[in-house]
């Protein structure tokens, strides 16, 4: 199950997949370790400032 | 009739939609109601059978409904756990954008480069694959082995991390 999480985080994962991982995930405290440690790595590596993050954001504002 | 079928579906409007949707269909087929020898038992047996399929349907629509509900509700409560674990104190560290745009510059290249396609650029893994003529099976590796590489690196970095990605 732990190769799965590469492909969950990048929003890559079948649904029926995604409940297997999930369940899995609840069950197994490893998994679940192996899942929170990757679930921050990945929100870290969301910090660092992208080319189009000012576009977006004038986009967001205009839109409110 | 309405009344017959709302004691199964329940709403009134789902009865009446079942019992217009019938009589609309009876119309537009042009089928001569009065030549069937029971006109009752007709009837009734074509609303009964709409009632079955129309309770099928929601029953299957209900169960994948609750199915996606208990997994975002599992979602939830493992991305609850993970934050928990994320130290805020993290952020006092002056300059961690560099420090994770060192730790993604340090990969091994090819790793660095299905990383930097898949997490900044948004491109899916088959993209990936196929633009860089490898297996997907082979992007999928080499994703995992960039997270575990990225967990040693910044963990290094950052002492802190060592309890945020234990």
């Amino acid at each position: 199950m732990e190769e799965k999480l590469p492909k969950y985080f990048s929003g890559e994962l079948e649904q029926s997949d995604i409940s297997k991982l999930l369940n899995e995930v609840g069950n197994d405290e490893l998994l679940q370790k192996e899942f929170v440690g990757m679930q921050n790595v990945h929100a870290l590596i969301q910090l660092p400032q992208l080319p189009n993050d000012e576009q977006e954001g004038r986009r967001g504002f205009q839109l409110s | 009739m309405k009344r017959f079928a709302q004691e199964y579906v329940i709403r009134e409007e789902d009865a009446e939609n079942i019992v217009q949707d019938l009589f609309l269909d009876l119309w537009e087929q042009n089928i001569e109601l009065l030549s069937h020898s029971n006109l009752f038992a007709y009837l009734f047996t074509s609303v009964k059978n709409r009632c079955i399929d129309f309770l099928r349907h929601k029953t299957t629509v209900r169960n994948t409904a609750q199915k996606l509900q208990d997994d975002y509700t599992k979602a939830l409560q493992i991305k609850f756990q993970s934050l928990e674990a994320f130290d805020e104190q993290l952020f006092s560290e002056p300059d961690i954008e560099t420090v994770i745009q060192n730790a993604i510059e340090s990969l091994p290249e090819r790793c660095r480069e299905i990383f930097v396609l898949n997490k900044i650029e948004g491109k899916k893994q088959k993209t990936i694959a196929q633009e860089l003529n490898i297996s997907i099976n082979t992007v999928e590796n080499q994703m995992a082995i960039a997270y575990k590489k990225l967990k040693e690196i910044l963990k290094d970095h950052i002492p802190l991390l060592i309890f945020l990605l234990a």
